[in-house]
Formats: structure tokens, sequence, C-alpha cells
């Protein structure tokens, strides 16, 4: 009886430390320089990327004419696709740009916008050399040649995907070439109008957070001298943990939820004129995407930062308050490098230097769950970001007596 | 007589250096226990054995009949640390960090806020220095709020390393009051300090290190006796001991 009653005084200390630890550590996350840095930071950023073009444009619609003549090639019509993904990107609500189908040429040459114009043989030539597309650019400004080099990327995309998901007929039953890995094709549209501009966020909020991370983190203790007195007076060393992973959980969501504001401010003085283009903030259509994907984004984006702070954390407690202050920013940033530059080539690639990168598993999963495939793979990425977060709280924990991480510089 | 602090064998080594050797440290409880040594020779090491940060690579250490190299989590919690540089949270206000580590401790600010005033007034700390960021006081002033922070803790046993640097005559003198009146309650304090006037004024018993050995321990009059050619020498006496050689040198 004694006995459960002391444990229970012990797990109610416990809870009061942990109370405490946790009180104070988002104190320090809401200091003015640190908010500064992890709210204030992704919201200036983004705000100002998106207002400082408008400045040496126009605000007047863009009107993208196309002209498709592609005839296909081996059942492929790589235009038509180019026709409709681009009627995804620019859909009909949006105030800035309005994509408008024509059927013949002389119209596109008589543009007063952009014009795009896909020859008959573009399939053909994808598939056997180069093909080309017919752009007509009549303002020459920073915003029609953003637009123009969209275009360029998301033609290229398609025709990248057919060619690479072409099927290559059998010529003998004893041998069958496998087809190409699961390419765009087997992604949805959602999942195409989702790859960018989540794969960009993630890179660049987890470059952003990078180093704030560094001072909300242990190395920020061990400067302070203060861990020495939270170890001393902390009875459960874990609580410093679990208290670190929740203020890194609420600076990761600030951060998204700032980064989206900055967006959406932005472009809501952008078009000041348009009660639609919040919603069409980044590419992202949320109004066509809908409420549950875009929450699967931020869901994302959120997990990613997690990640990225935990590996901060775990790199604090196992190595010297010196080397920690310098690596941890290095290692989250070099992975998210490496992430976005192989996605950015592309978004729907699957090779082993991105299956090792722990920022790709929440960005791949979301593409699948929104394509609706919940196959296998889905599983090993939800059991992947578990193992990896038990295994980096584990080895914060491991390392956060070790004495030379506390004592050496 | 009965001991906070009773030491066995305790050892400890940093690769090749064993920086504490084969150490029996006995503390009486309710006494002023000055641990003294040369740079270097395992104060910090001792005290952060004590506290159960560092594992000993060999020995005993009980505390309160505590034996903390078994029940490492048993320990913490029960002994106020005055670290040798100011601990806190240069961001956070001293009166936050003070809350702070009332909560840490399970302590209910109102339980403790006579007494926090009384520290307070005697060690000069005025209202406006509360509601500052800790980083934009002076030295003197962030050492005596982690002299604050240490006390208002009220454990039994008390680590102070180094309580009176940095503070100017008036508060370095009533540091020393402070400790004094803290030890005829009763508490048990180790101290760890180089200003020979907090050793004169404070120390009941002193502890001499060097190179990792505890080369003395007794009473301070004990020390005088044994190293100083007269009695009224304490800072000859701890020279002295410093450069005696140890057993077998």
């Amino acid at each position: 009886m004694q006995k459960s009653k002391k444990t229970l005084n012990k797990k109610s200390l416990n809870l009061q430390q942990f109370k405490a630890i946790l009180k104070k550590d988002l104190s320090l996350l809401f200091r003015k320089k640190i908010a500064f840095f992890i709210f204030g930071g992704p919201f200036l950023l983004m705000f100002f990327m998106f207002i400082l073009p408008t400045l040496f444009s126009t605000s007047t619609t863009l009107n993208l004419l196309i002209y498709n003549e592609d005839q296909g090639y081996m059942e492929q019509n790589i235009g038509n696709q180019i026709v409709l993904l681009l009627s995804q990107y620019y859909s009909s609500n949006d105030s800035h740009v309005s994509v408008i189908l024509v059927d013949n040429y002389s119209a596109i040459l008589k543009t007063e916008d952009l014009g795009l114009y896909i020859p008959s043989n573009f399939s053909t030539l994808a598939f056997t050399s180069s093909p080309s597309l017919y752009v007509v650019d009549t303002q020459q400004t920073i915003s029609s040649q953003t637009q123009i080099s969209i275009i360029y990327n998301i033609c290229q995309k398609v025709m990248t995907s057919a060619i690479a998901n072409r099927t290559i007929p059998d010529i003998q039953t004893v041998q069958v070439s496998p087809t190409s890995g699961t390419g765009e094709q087997s992604l949805s549209v959602k999942a195409s109008i989702i790859a960018y501009p989540l794969g960009y966020m993630i890179f660049l909020l987890i470059a952003l957070n990078s180093s704030s991370n560094s001072l909300i983190g242990f190395a920020r203790e061990k400067r302070m001298r203060t861990m020495e007195i939270m170890l001393a007076y902390t009875i459960n060393h874990r609580s410093l943990i679990i208290s670190k992973v929740i203020t890194g959980v609420v600076a990761s969501v600030g951060s998204t939820l700032s980064y989206f504001l900055g967006i959406g401010a932005a472009t809501l003085v952008i078009n000041r004129n348009s009660d639609t283009n919040f919603f069409n903030i980044f590419s992202l259509n949320f109004k066509l995407l809908g409420f549950w994907d875009v929450l699967l984004v931020i869901l994302s984006v959120i997990i990613a930062l997690f990640l990225s702070t935990l590996m901060t954390m775990a790199v604090d407690c196992n190595l010297t308050r010196e080397a920690s202050e310098r690596l941890s920013p290095l290692i989250s940033i070099g992975f998210s490098f490496f992430f976005y530059f192989l996605i950015i080539v592309n978004p729907f690639a699957f090779s082993t230097a991105l299956i090792i990168n722990p920022f790709y598993w929440p960005y791949r999963l979301v593409l699948l769950v929104v394509s609706k495939k919940f196959t296998f793979e889905v599983a090993i990425y939800i059991v992947e970001i578990i193992s990896l977060t038990l295994i980096l709280v584990y080895l914060a924990t491991k390392g956060i007596e070790k004495e030379k991480n506390l004592y050496l510089e | 007589m009965t001991y906070m602090i009773k030491t066995l064998n305790l050892t400890k080594s940093f690769k090749e250096k064993v920086a504490v050797n084969k150490v029996n440290l006995l503390v009486p409880k309710g006494s002023i226990f000055a641990l003294l040594g040369p740079n270097g020779a395992g104060k910090t090491t001792t005290i952060r054995l004590l506290l159960g940060l560092l594992k000993p690579d060999y020995g005993e250490i009980e505390i309160n009949n505590i034996n903390v190299v078994a029940q490492p989590k048993e320990i913490r919690g029960k002994i106020a640390l005055l670290p040798q540089i100011s601990a806190a949270y240069h961001d956070l206000t001293p009166m936050q960090n003070i809350k702070f580590i009332l909560e840490l401790n399970n302590i209910h600010f109102d339980d403790v806020k006579n007494e926090l005033n009384y520290y307070l007034r005697r060690l000069d700390i005025t209202a406006d220095l509360l509601l500052k960021p800790f980083s934009k006081l002076s030295g003197g002033e962030q050492r005596a709020i982690s002299f604050i922070m240490t006390i208002i803790l009220n454990k039994d046993f008390l680590i102070l390393d180094e309580p009176t640097s940095g503070l100017d005559i008036s508060r370095g003198k009533y540091v020393r009051e402070i400790i004094l009146d803290l030890a005829k309650k009763g508490k048990t304090i180790l101290l760890s300090s180089h200003i020979i006037s907090d050793l004169e004024e404070l120390a009941e018993y002193c502890g001499i290190m060097k190179n990792g050995f505890l080369t003395f321990q007794d009473k301070k009059e004990k020390l005088i006796e044994k190293y100083a050619s007269s009695t009224e020498n304490f800072e000859e006496a701890i020279i002295q001991a410093f450069r005696a050689p140890i057993n077998g040198d």
C-alpha cells in the first residue's frame, strides 16, 4: 500500500516536472527573437517572394491560347495530356490566367498574351527524337515569362512520363521486359498537382527551421549551462526529450501555417479584386484538391519538420556542444537538399537515394494516399516514420547523459 | 557522527587521466564542508559524481542513505546545486527562472514567497531587475539570482561551487551570512571556493584534493595545525596542503 502510494507520488512528481519543463520550453519558443525566426520567417519569406515579382509586372490577366494538333503515337496522345494537365493547373476560376483552347494556328500567332502550339507530330517525335513546342510571349514581362516556364515544365513532365510508361510489346513469351516503375500515370492528377509545391515546401521549411531548431534544442541548453541543472533536478530524463519533441511539433505546425499564411496574404494583396485566388496559392488549387487533401499536404510537411526536429535533437544529445551546434542544422538541410534536387527532376521518382531519405517518406506517402493507392508501400512509409521517430527518441535519451556530451566543448 | 556523504574508493577516469582516485569522502550532516584543491585536482568531477551526473568507474557513493551508484534516479532533485558558472535561461527574466526552478522541484511559489522576498532584499535584487531578461543583468546580479535559485529550494544538502565569485563586497558578505544561517538550520553544505575569506568564515571541515586523491579531510583547525606555522594562518595551511606530497609521491 505504502509502496503504491510512493509510486503514485513519484508519477505525480514526474508529471509535475514534465509540465514545468514543457511550460519553460514553450515559453522559450515564444520569446521575441526565436518566435520571429520560427513563425515570422516563413510568413515574411513567402509574402515577399510572391509580392516582389508583382511590383515588376502588370496585374492584368494573361490569356493562354492553346492549339493542339497532336495526333498521338502508339496509343499515346501527349498533346491531349498536356492540355488536360494545364487545365488542372490553371483552373477556370483563376482570374490571373485563363486557358483558352483554339482550333487554328493563326489564332496563336495573333495572340496578345501567351500562345502555345503543339504540332501534329509532337507525340511521334517525343518517342523518336526531340519534339518542339511553339510558344508565343507577346508581353515579355517577368510574370509572363514565369508562366511560360511553368507551362514548359508541365509539358516536359507529361512527355517524360508518357515515354517512361510506354508498354514495350513482348517479342517472345519466354522473357518479359519489366515495365517501368510506378510512374505518373499510376498516380492521380491530384498527386501531380501536389507534387512540386509539396516538395518545395518541405525543402524550404526544413532549411528555414534547421537553424531555429538549435535555438530551442539541447545545444542551447548546454551553452547556457542549464543542462547540468536540468539533469540534476529532473527525475526522469525522458521528460526533457519529450518536452523538446512537443516544442518541436509546435514550432513545426507554426512554421507550416505561417508559410501558408504568407502565401495567402501575398495572394490576397496581389488579387485584391478577386474572391477566389486565396484558394489558388502556389499552384495548389485548394478548391480543386478538397479539404482532406490539403490537410494531408499540411500533415506531411509537419511530419517532415517533426523528423527534422528529432534529428537535430538526437545529434545535439550525442555530440559535444560545439560539434552539435555546427552539425545538426547541416544534417537536416543536407537530407532536404538531396530530397528536393532529386524530386525536382521527376516528382514521381522512386530510387534508392530517395527511399533512404526520411523527408521523402511523408512526401511519397501523401502522393500515394491522395491517389487512393493504399498499397504495401503506404504501410512501409508509415512503419519507417514511426520506427525512425522511436530510434531518434531512443538515441536522444541514451545520449543525453553521456558525460563527454555534457562537459566537453 | 552521522554523515550526509560517504564515498568508498570512489574512482573516475577520463581516458588516461584518473580524475578521482580512490576517494573516501565523509561529510558530516549539518556541516559546511569545504572541498579544496588546485585547478584540475578533481573537485568538479567529484561533485558531478555525487550528483549522479557521472558514473564512477569504481567505488560507492552514499548520500543521506541513498546509494547513488545503484539508484541514480533516487538522488535527482534531492541536492540543490549552484554550478560554478551561473546557469539560467538567458531569454527568461530572473522571476521566470525562479518560478521555473520552483515548479521543477514541485514547490508552490506562494509557499516560499516571503522567504524569497527576504533573500531578494538581502542581496539587493530590486523588482525592476527581476523583470529584465537574465542576459541583461550584470555578472554579479546573475550570480546573486543563481544563488537564490539554489537556496530557495530548501534542500537538506547543497553543493555550492564558488558561491561568491563575481559578487561585490556587500553581496559577498550577505551570501556568506546566508550560508551560515542555512548551516545553523541543519543544512549540509559542500562548498568549493578559491576565495580565502569565504573559506575562513564558512568552512567547518576541509577536504583537500590533489591529482584526484583526497589528501586530507578533517576540521579546519586540524588543517591549520598540520600545515601552518601559526594558528592564525589558514591561507598558508591551504597552500602548504596543496604543495604537500601525496603518499607515495
